[in-house]
């Protein structure tokens, strides 16, 4: 310590001109209010305004100037002109030269930066200030002068290890372009791979990134400056080899950590995850596709397909649309399922459709040939897998999904968005249900036939269908809700006519088709909610089960993509509904029995159910997450089956 | 001291002479024999890439010696010097200050060690008085009062920056500034080195009065060599890296002649291969005579070589020191067999 | 100080040698008057240039000898009475010295009677209470 100290002492010493010359170079500023004052005087706000601007880019000025100048020169100069040897020759340890120096010259530069602002502040403390001086509006707010401080002696760390390396002018100069060439490269590989798996945003944020990046060199130039002068001593070529090795091993040992942490971040599975915050069920409940926030960066999400019985899983890069929704389709056999990625790395690139076969053992996700500028807002499937067709907010388009080739599109004729619906009746043959505004606040629904064959599209009619609509799995009926849910009407999709009309006075109605076809109809009430079983056209069949939930419950919703037209109620099979109801974080599930009419809890608090993708998954046994564990629960006897271990599915609806 | 010679007497117990205790090294032999010597380079070996400045030299220094390392430019001195201060790492050998790894050790050794360099290194902007106020709470023992005065005595003002002082000057203020600090040992690689006459004067004037006051034991590389041979007590010439030899001065002189015979002497090379004996080394051969310098010289083989027909007329002188250096390693000199050189410590 | 000890550093003598026999040459010729105080052995090493143990030896020896006397306190000064030293010890001192004047005398190519006489009239000298004698000791120079 007392080499230290008397090693600072001499080095500061040493250099009291530069220091006493701050405080005069920082009266500079003063006279810039006067010359303003000269040019036409603009009040003493702005004079002192102008003053203090001057006196902090004069203060930053000459601190960074000082800092890049003592660093090359408090060690290097002595060590180039065999003038270190004086101070080795004394009874001071290396590491009390080093920190001494190294030292003396971070304090001077810090020094003269306060020394020449001092001017300054002490006017505007004398004056009262106007509004833009440093009292008033302060230029100096906490992260700015942690940043300075910092800044300062990592440029005279840099300022040293540049004057070692130029004055030794050694072979080791190579080792240091070549280790710094190794080192950004790795650096640069890992940043491209977490930003390709979703782990860092694109682009790269500056401000952590370069605080980061300024630490870890920091720390890195520090330890070498240091090896180099402990073991180098007077030596040149001995400081800049124990310089360049040190700092080509701390690099490359950074950066191969960073590669091994990244590495840990990537590869990861679907338990691994904080949460499922995104879950689909194929049809078949043989597949679940999951995404959700990832160990690692903050806003990290990673995406996976799981098979169920096999626990196997595939990585996927789930991308979103421009609305949000994530595109997403299973082919009602379940034996396909098809999403959208994002071409390259995350944000601006094109969606690229991928395909999974999800019927052979060990199938890896493949790239089809069906590139969309942005990520598409919906996929549809075709009944066995073969076609695609894809929507977004001005365009659908139906293409062949292994060959890629574009079958048909139809694109908005206006600049306005539409809302379409597309639902395969077969293979080829699609319907299309389109909303638009035709006159504001008069919202219609026209509804048309495509065929690929033959590459026509029939207009069939045009629904006077303002709000809340819901269609059947059939595509033949859809309900339509009256604004205030006074009314629900029920059209032929085909005609345009109207085969139904359900009112109840007083009380608001809301209805949806069950997968199986038949219309649920909801109403609420002080005692609850009554539940009736329609059919497909709205009317009431002889024997219709009717059921009474309790005021906070209520049939399955689950989130869907383009939820505005379509919300499937999930029905077990053709007996069963499941209705939920949530009570602050609980969420109570009840089995509806359609054909005996009767009820049963399945009890569980903890339960999320996994929504299922589409009507086929509708029509298969429920999966749900307990936060732990994956089960299966039988509904006719409220049984769970283990499926093994899963994350808490965070509900959208619940959480 | 330690020098031993035919009618030498051994100093009798209890006799006072004004000198420390740590020259009376004899006395007290038996007890210092057990601390370690304050200098010991064991086999050191220095390299540059290929070129080999230092190859394998050991010396010791006994306490209160003074050592003489005597060598031409580019022998190896001041890289030896380097690995004995601890600020250059040996390629092989150890560098042992009063016992310990001068590369491991070296501060906490040098707070023992005195340096004076050959190229003045102290910070030029720095004063004298700045420089010894540096260097004062780096040391156990500082004398500030014999650093001023010893600034006096060279006429060195003390507030002019180190920069603006002259050469001899400069060399006074390191001087001053090693001794201030009572060291046990002193480095000093060629310290005299561009200083006029009486600034050499001057300066071993106040090295003589500290080894006078403590006895340090000093470690003198120079080519002053007049200066030299007065101080030393031992010295060890240094050429390409080796060392030629390593010997009490006293038997350096002893041992060395230079022998010159007239030309009028029948078959001068017969005559001198009656030198072979005496390990001569090269002759030169003129019209005036031939000469040769011998390194094992003895009177009575002179005097009988005197006496023969081949030899009359010889005539010898005595070398000084430089003469000696000269001799062992001006142009074409060859290694020096050590066979009878070097006298017992 | 350096006119009255002259050191010849290309003489082959030791340095301590040379002063111990200036000494007594000094003292034997009345230039060093019996209990005149002797520099300092930092005083006489500074003046002559010499490593201080030389000087030390040289005197260890001189006051072994008798020539000079220590007083504590007070430094070194000349003896205040020649050395008194038995009849033996005279002899064998003698002896050596002679030994070496002798050897000295034959390289030169003397007689004993040239060497005899250059004896007598150098100790008249002395007894004449001259200055030291010129040290004529110095081998011949060479040519370089």
């Amino acid at each position: 310590m007392r080499g230290l100290t008397a090693v600072l002492r001499h080095e500061i010493a040493e250099r009291r001109l530069l220091l006493l010359a701050s405080p005069l170079i920082g009266l500079l500023p003063l006279a810039a209010p006067l010359m303003a004052a000269g040019a036409g005087g603009s009040g003493t706000a702005a004079a002192a305004e102008l003053r203090d601007m001057g006196a902090l880019f004069l203060a930053l000025a000459l601190s960074g100037l000082s800092a890049l100048l003592l660093g090359a020169s408090v060690l290097g100069a002595d060590l180039a002109s065999r003038r270190l040897a004086f101070f080795f020759s004394r009874p001071l340890t290396g590491g009390a030269v080093w920190a001494g120096k190294l030292g003396a010259a971070a304090i001077c530069a810090w020094t003269t930066g306060l020394l020449a602002l001092l001017p300054a502040l002490l006017t505007d403390a004398a004056t009262g200030g106007g509004d833009g001086s440093f009292l008033h509006n302060p230029l100096l707010p906490g992260p700015w002068l942690a940043i300075w401080f910092g800044a300062v002696p990592l440029t005279v760390l840099i300022a040293h290890h540049g004057g070692v390396i130029l004055r030794t002018r050694s072979a080791w100069l190579v080792l240091d372009l070549a280790g710094a060439v190794t080192v950004a490269a790795m650096v640069l590989w890992t940043l491209r791979r977490l930003q390709y798996w979703g782990a860092l945003p694109d682009p790269l944020p500056a401000a952590p990134l370069v605080a980061l990046g300024s630490g870890a060199a920091g720390v890195a130039l520090l330890a070498a400056s240091a090896v180099q002068v402990i073991d180098g001593r007077t030596d040149p070529v001995r400081g800049h080899r124990a310089l360049s090795l040190t700092l080509a091993g701390l690099g490359v040992a950074g950066a191969l950590a960073f590669a091994a942490l990244a590495q840990r971040w990537i590869a990861i599975g679907p338990l691994d995850l904080d949460s499922w915050s995104f879950a689909a069920v194929a049809p078949g409940q043989t597949w679940i596709a999951l995404a959700g926030p990832a160990p690692g960066p903050r806003e990290y999400g990673a995406s996976f397909l799981l098979e169920v019985g096999s626990r196997r899983s595939v990585r996927a890069r789930f991308a979103t649309s421009a609305d949000g929704t994530l595109p997403l389709a299973f082919s009602a056999d379940g034996r396909r399922a098809v999403w959208a990625e994002y071409q390259g790395r995350r944000g601006t690139s094109p969606g690229v459709l991928m395909s999974l076969a999800l019927d052979r053992a060990g199938a890896m996700p493949v790239r089809t040939p069906i590139v969309e500028s942005v990520p598409p807002a919906n996929l549809v499937l075709s009944p066995r897998g073969t076609r695609i067709a894809t929507t977004s907010g001005r365009q659908v388009a139906v293409y062949e999904l292994d060959s890629g080739r574009l079958l048909a599109a139809q694109t908005s004729r206006d600049s306005r968005d539409w809302q379409a619906t597309v639902v395969f009746r077969d293979e080829d043959h699609l319907r299309l249900l389109v909303s638009r505004e035709p006159a504001p606040g008069k919202d219609a629904l026209a509804v048309y036939d495509l065929d690929l064959a033959s590459r026509r599209l029939a207009g069939l009619t045009t629904l006077p269908c303002t709000w809340r609509r819901r269609l059947s799995p059939d595509a033949e009926r859809v309900a339509c809700h009256g604004v205030h849910h006074e009314k629900v009407a029920v059209f032929d999709l085909a005609s345009g006519q109207r085969l139904a009309e359900l009112r109840q006075t007083g009380a608001k109605i809301r209805a949806s088709y069950l997968a199986d076809g038949r219309l649920a109809m909801q109403v609420p009430g002080p005692a609850g909610t009554e539940v009736t079983i329609l059919d497909r056209d709205g009317r009431l069949p002889p024997g219709a089960p009717r059921f009474r939930l309790p005021p906070s419950a209520k049939l399955g919703w689950f989130w869907m993509p383009k939820e505005s037209i379509y919300g499937w109620i999930f029905q077990t099979d053709a007996h069963r509904l499941l209705a939920r109801e949530v009570l602050g974080s609980r969420v109570a599930w009840t089995v509806l029995d359609l054909t005996r009419g009767s009820t049963r809890s399945l009890g569980a608090d903890g339960l999320r159910l996994l929504p299922p993708w589409g009507v086929a998954a509708a029509r298969s046994a429920p999966l749900f997450s307990d936060g732990a564990r994956l089960l299966r629960i039988d509904l006719a006897t409220g049984e769970p089956h283990d499926l093994g271990p899963a994350r808490p599915y965070r509900d959208p609806f619940v959480e | 001291m330690s020098v031993t010679s035919a009618s030498a007497s051994t100093v009798a117990a209890g006799t006072v002479l004004d000198l420390p205790a740590a020259a009376r090294s004899d006395t007290a032999a038996g007890a210092l024999a057990a601390a370690p010597p304050p200098l010991a380079a064991e086999a050191i070996t220095v390299r540059y890439g290929r070129r080999t400045a230092v190859d394998a030299v050991s010396l010791t220094l006994s306490e209160g010696t003074v050592y003489a390392l005597l060598g031409r430019n580019g022998a190896g001195k001041s890289s030896l010097l380097r690995c004995l201060l601890g600020q250059q790492r040996a390629a092989a050998g150890r560098a042992l200050l009063f016992g310990r790894d001068a590369w491991r050790h070296r501060a906490a050794l040098m707070a023992r060690v005195g340096v004076v360099p050959e190229q003045s290194d102290a910070p030029p902007r720095a004063t004298a008085r700045q420089l010894a106020r540096f260097c004062r709470p780096l040391y156990h023992h500082w004398d500030g009062g014999a650093f001023e005065g010893r600034l006096r005595r060279f006429g060195v003002p003390a507030d002019l920056p180190f920069g603006r002082l002259s050469k001899g000057q400069q060399g006074h203020v390191a001087l001053a500034l090693a001794l201030a600090a009572r060291p046990r040992l002193l480095i000093l690689d060629d310290p005299t080195l561009g200083l006029d006459a009486v600034a050499r004067r001057a300066f071993f004037e106040e090295l003589i009065g500290e080894l006078a006051d403590r006895g340090t034991t000093v470690l003198l590389a120079t080519h002053d060599l007049a200066a030299v041979e007065r101080i030393a007590d031992r010295a060890g010439i240094l050429a390409d890296g080796r060392l030629l030899l390593d010997e009490e001065v006293e038997g350096l002189k002893l041992r060395f002649r230079r022998i010159w015979l007239a030309a009028a002497a029948a078959a001068p090379a017969t005559a001198l291969d009656a030198f072979a004996p005496l390990a001569a080394r090269e002759t030169v051969t003129g019209d005036w005579g031939v000469e040769t310098v011998v390194t094992a010289y003895d009177d009575e083989r002179f005097r009988a070589f005197q006496g023969s027909a081949a030899g009359a007329g010889a005539q010898v002188t005595s070398l000084t020191l430089e003469e000696i250096f000269i001799a062992l390693t001006g142009a074409g000199a060859d290694q020096l067999e050590s066979a009878g050189a070097g006298g017992p410590r | 100080m350096k006119a009255a000890f002259a050191i010849d550093p290309s003489d082959p003598r030791p340095i301590w040698r040379q002063i111990e026999e200036n000494v007594r040459n000094l003292v034997a010729g009345g230039a060093l008057r019996p209990s005149t105080s002797m520099p300092s052995v930092r005083e006489l090493a500074r003046g002559l240039a010499v490593n201080p143990a030389t000087v030390a030896k040289a005197y260890q020896r001189l006051t072994d000898a008798g020539i000079l006397a220590v007083r504590r306190g007070d430094g070194t000064y000349v003896a205040s009475a020649p050395p008194a030293l038995s009849a033996a010890q005279l002899h064998e001192r003698l002896r050596a010295e002679a030994l070496r004047y002798a050897s000295f005398a034959a390289t030169l190519g003397a007689t004993v009677q040239q060497a005899a006489t250059a004896l007598e009239s150098a100790w008249r000298a002395f007894d004449a209470g001259g200055g030291a004698p010129d040290q004529a000791a110095a081998p011949p120079g060479d040519p370089v």
